[in-house]
């Protein structure tokens, strides 16, 4: 189930705050958790009793981690935890990468191939096994004791606003609201207005330019014109992020109308100055996770220079490899720590001489290319693509008759990059990190309301074209 | 009051969902429902096994997209936004051509591209089809003839040939050279003989000097008014073809009047919340003029909607003892026993009328044969014995020289539960009847076939004994 689905917005939701909000506070995460089980089951009911049963191992296992005094027994413990997550992660999302590309070498070789029957992905895996190493290294590194009860743990890896798409909570972030949280009637609104922001970006900007994208990327790529190439990339460009960070804002408000306060995860990132600074404000709390639990660890700036960029490498291929088991998202990630490294060793500085503005675009230009090896998931053609973005081919026109498609990814372009004002600057920190008062919020809820009902008519009506009469 | 000034908000909000969720569940709102065919989605049954592959979920959020409390509203309220502001249709399949004439996209690709091509891979196949359906033609008009009975081919004008100057500027469709379904036919249809009335041809050349709408802005067949003026031309044309005198139709003054269906189908199914401009339009009200000398034969109309106008603005009842329209050859209007050709017994409906008009425009002309010829060249040829008896030694050879389709034969009764005789049985059936010619060697000859379904003199016999009643 997603958010911006009927069965959601119309059924699953009104029923869950209705049963939330009718119940007390001490039986809440109750029914949280079991909505929760409901939301998961429903999406993907073979792997429900999967995610339970490593939620009921990890439990268990970093309990027994927690009481020992012994290190070798705490790292035995912490490593067995680990091994659950990351082994099912590694099954599950890598193992038809790994036997289709190791019949690849062994066909190279004319060796007759592996049979293996493809394994289907559990939604979410890659957020909660990430949720639940943070758990076990917290716990390790006495960052915070572990949850009490097991219904609490569950509700910490299971809780359906950021189960299936993020933004990944570390453990010692939300441990103690899990346990007890206060209820704040206008901080619940501006969780109700955060989902309807969210929800808008999704359905109102996202899905209309990515209707184009993909009617786009469907023609002939080796004869898509040098316009049309960018205007594609560009699109999705804006797709991607107003489709990531819009289902982060419906995660953040639905947390917040519970009285979660979940991290942010983007941070104006086409703002960004350089790919480093992009990476800070981008799926933020991948990245977080990517520094906290895997480039620290092993050995972040504290080594040689070679070593710290051989460690940058590492991360972004694995932070590549983590976003999808196919090779483009490899080269992806490579492609970044590339960025990343050059500007270590002194791209930054010629940035920093360039001014704001100047680095501002040519990051976006970077990360824009790399969507396209995101996107295109055959890299001949994913090559094919930017290799048009460069043809300097104006002749053929770009097949979009639609004004809706342009102002919307010109809107979508202008908040892209409304921050860099101080205008733009203002309006974000009064949209998203003021309390609101009731004047305020007179004027902002029916708007809001009037949003979510409008989003709705655009959910069901983008795919509603009726014939004039009916044939046969 | 003030105190719980967050709380009654926020419930208001649940309040509010919950409207929703009700009007979902209950529909007890009765709303304006949107206009426009569709497929509709069946109430998933839950199953063990639907649940887990995942297709209970899929068809419930269809199921739900089509019936959430309020849908009308809101899908019209998001459709009237984008039309609005971008002068955009939200439905794929109607474009917004200048000055807000609207067009069926298929119209619109058929005038910059041809659709031709998606139905033929060069110039030559789509020739020798287009050939077929001409003899075919020819050699069901003679059949018929030899019976009294007179076909006749009416090409109604489309919007997009008659109003080329409205249609939307193109940017996507690129013509390959090749043939036009029309462009042979009207040729052809000279050169052998065919019956047939072009409306392409009339109404351009009349296009500038009538005083009223030959199209209307919003709708995609000709205006209610042109109707009734092509379908008093088609009358006229019927005489001189039967030799007979029939009704004339008493045709009133013109006058503006608000739009009237059909002449809006393609604006309602945009479904939008307001209309898109007062567009007045020109009527006269029609009835028959009364003639006791003028006979009123049975009639049967095959083909595509565009003959809904004619219906509908002509007292076409009384112009007739009977008519049918079979529309697109597949669903029956005006019979009380029948809703659809299959159900028909086909050699009394091939005796029944005595005219039998097909009606296509350009767009569609290229699939105007639609099973209904074929299917009446082999019924005039061959009576149900002998179609019978080619039918079942086409089944032992599919069962003994091991036909490809055998096998999903066998699957297809297994799953139906029917004997594979009798799977095989329709399916034969369905082959001879759209293309007869590959299976009734003197169908394909050039001359006119010599085999005759012998009952059909008496069944005609008696249509016109009981007509005459």
């Amino acid at each position: 189930m997603v958010f911006s689905s009927n069965v959601f917005l119309i059924l699953f939701l009104p029923i869950f705050l209705i049963c939330y909000f009718a119940c007390p506070g001490k039986w809440r995460n109750i029914i949280l958790l079991l909505f929760s089980i409901v939301f998961y089951a429903y999406g993907a009911p073979t792997f429900i009793l999967l995610l339970l049963g490593s939620t009921v191992i990890n439990f268990y296992l970093v309990k027994l981690l927690y009481k020992s005094d012994n290190l070798i027994h705490r790292k035995l413990f912490a490593g067995l935890a680990i091994l659950v997550s990351l082994g099912l992660l590694g099954y599950f999302k890598y193992a038809n990468f790994f036997v289709d590309n190791l019949n690849a070498v062994l066909g190279a070789f004319g060796l007759e191939p592996l049979t293996f029957a493809k394994v289907l992905l559990p939604i979410g895996i890659s957020f909660f096994s990430f949720q639940s190493i943070t758990y076990v290294v917290d716990t390790y590194r006495n960052i915070h004791k572990p949850m009490e009860r097991l219904t609490d743990y569950m509700l910490y890896i299971i809780m359906f606003p950021q189960l299936i798409a993020g933004p990944i909570v570390r453990y010692c972030d939300i441990a103690d609201e899990i346990r007890s949280r206060e209820q704040n009637w206008s901080e619940i609104l501006q969780g109700f207005y955060r989902f309807v922001i969210g929800l808008s970006k999704k359905v109102l900007i996202a899905d209309v330019i990515g209707r184009q994208v993909d009617t786009l990327l469907a023609g002939d790529l080796l004869t898509m014109g040098t316009g049309t190439a960018w205007i594609t990339i560009i699109a999705y460009t804006m797709q991607l992020y107003f489709d990531f960070s819009g289902y982060s804002d419906m995660a953040i408000g639905l947390g917040k109308i519970m009285g979660f306060h979940f991290p942010e995860n983007f941070d104006n990132p086409y703002n960004s100055a350089s790919v480093s600074e992009f990476w800070r404000r981008w799926h933020i709390t991948l990245g977080t996770f990517m520094r906290n639990y895997l480039y620290i660890p092993l050995g972040g700036n504290r080594c040689s220079k070679p070593r710290m960029y051989f460690n940058l490498w590492v991360v972004f291929l694995l932070s590549g490899l983590w976003h999808g088991a196919s090779w483009n998202f490899v080269i992806w990630g490579a492609y970044h720590g590339f960025w990343l490294v050059l500007e270590r060793i002194g791209l930054g500085k010629v940035y920093e001489k360039m001014g704001k503005i100047p680095s501002v675009i040519i990051t976006f230009l970077i990360v824009t290319i790399g969507w396209a090896i995101f996107r295109i998931e055959n890299l001949s053609d994913a090559f094919t693509f930017i290799s048009r973005l460069f043809a300097f081919d104006f002749q053929s026109i770009a097949p979009i008759n639609s004004l809706h498609f342009y102002a919307v990814l010109i809107v979508a372009m202008a908040f892209a990059f409304f921050s860099l004002s101080p205008l733009g600057k203002r309006g974000q920190t009064f949209f998203f990190y003021t309390e609101y008062s009731k004047k305020q919020h007179l004027a902002i809820w029916p708007v809001s309301v009037l949003l979510f009902i409008f989003c709705l008519g655009a959910l069901n009506a983008s795919g509603f074209s009726p014939f004039i009469y009916f044939r046969f | 009051m003030r105190k719980h000034f967050h709380k009654i908000l926020f419930f208001s909000t649940i309040a509010i969902m919950v409207v929703f969720l009700l009007q979902t569940v209950t529909g007890v709102v009765k709303l304006e429902p949107l206009q426009g065919v569709t497929i509709e989605t069946e109430k998933p049954k839950l199953t063990l096994k639907n649940y887990t592959d995942g297709s209970f979920q899929n068809e419930s959020e269809n199921y739900l997209r089509e019936h959430f409390g309020f849908r009308e509203w809101l899908i019209r309220g998001y459709n009237q936004f984008l039309w609005g502001c971008f002068r955009e249709s939200n439905n794929a399949t109607v474009v917004r051509g200048k000055k807000d004439w609207l067009f069926e996209e298929t119209h619109v690709r058929d005038y910059y591209e041809s659709l031709m091509y998606n139905y033929a891979a060069d110039n030559d196949e789509m020739r020798r089809t287009f050939e077929t359906e001409v003899q075919r033609f020819k050699k069901v008009q003679e059949l018929l003839e030899e019976h009294n009975i007179h076909l006749f081919l009416v090409i109604a004008p489309c919007k997009d040939a008659i109003y080329p100057e409205y249609l939307p500027k193109n940017t996507t469709y690129i013509r390959p050279d090749g043939l036009h379904a029309y462009d042979y036919y009207k040729k052809r249809f000279d050169e052998t003989g065919v019956n047939y009335i072009d409306f392409v041809s009339y109404f351009r050349s009349i296009k500038d000097s009538v005083d009223y709408p030959l199209f209307p802005s919003g709708g995609t067949h000709w205006s209610n008014i042109a109707s009734v003026y092509a379908f008093d031309s088609i009358l006229r044309y019927m005489e001189v073809l039967g030799n007979q005198n029939l009704i004339n139709l008493d045709i009133g003054e013109r006058y503006p009047a608000e739009t009237r269906d059909p002449d809006n189908d393609l604006e309602k199914v945009l479904n939008l919340a307001f209309p898109i401009k007062s567009r007045p339009n020109i009527y006269a009200d029609v009835s028959i003029k009364e003639d006791s000398t003028a006979e009123r034969p049975n009639f049967l109309a095959v083909g595509d909607s565009y003959f809904f106008n004619i219906a509908g603005s002509t007292p076409i009842w009384e112009v007739f003892q009977k008519y049918l329209y079979w529309y697109y050859n597949s669903t029956i209007y005006g019979d009380d026993e029948h809703t659809t050709t299959l159900e028909v017994d086909i050699e009394q409906e091939l005796m029944r009328p005595d005219y039998i008009m097909l009606i296509y425009n350009p767009v569609t002309l290229y699939e105007f044969s639609s099973y209904y010829l074929p299917r009446a060249l082999l019924h005039l040829c061959y009576d149900q014995a002998a179609i019978d008896s080619a039918a079942h030694k086409m089944m032992r050879e599919i069962k003994f020289y091991g036909y490809p389709e055998y096998s999903e034969y066998l699957s297809i009764a297994k799953k139906s539960n029917r004997s594979i005789d009798d799977v095989l049985y329709d399916n034969v059936l369905f082959m001879f009847r759209t293309n007869p010619e590959d299976f009734f060697g003197e169908l394909s000859d050039d001359q006119l076939p010599v085999s005759r379904n012998k009952n059909l003199a008496r069944i005609r016999k008696n249509a016109i004994f009981a007509r005459s009643k």
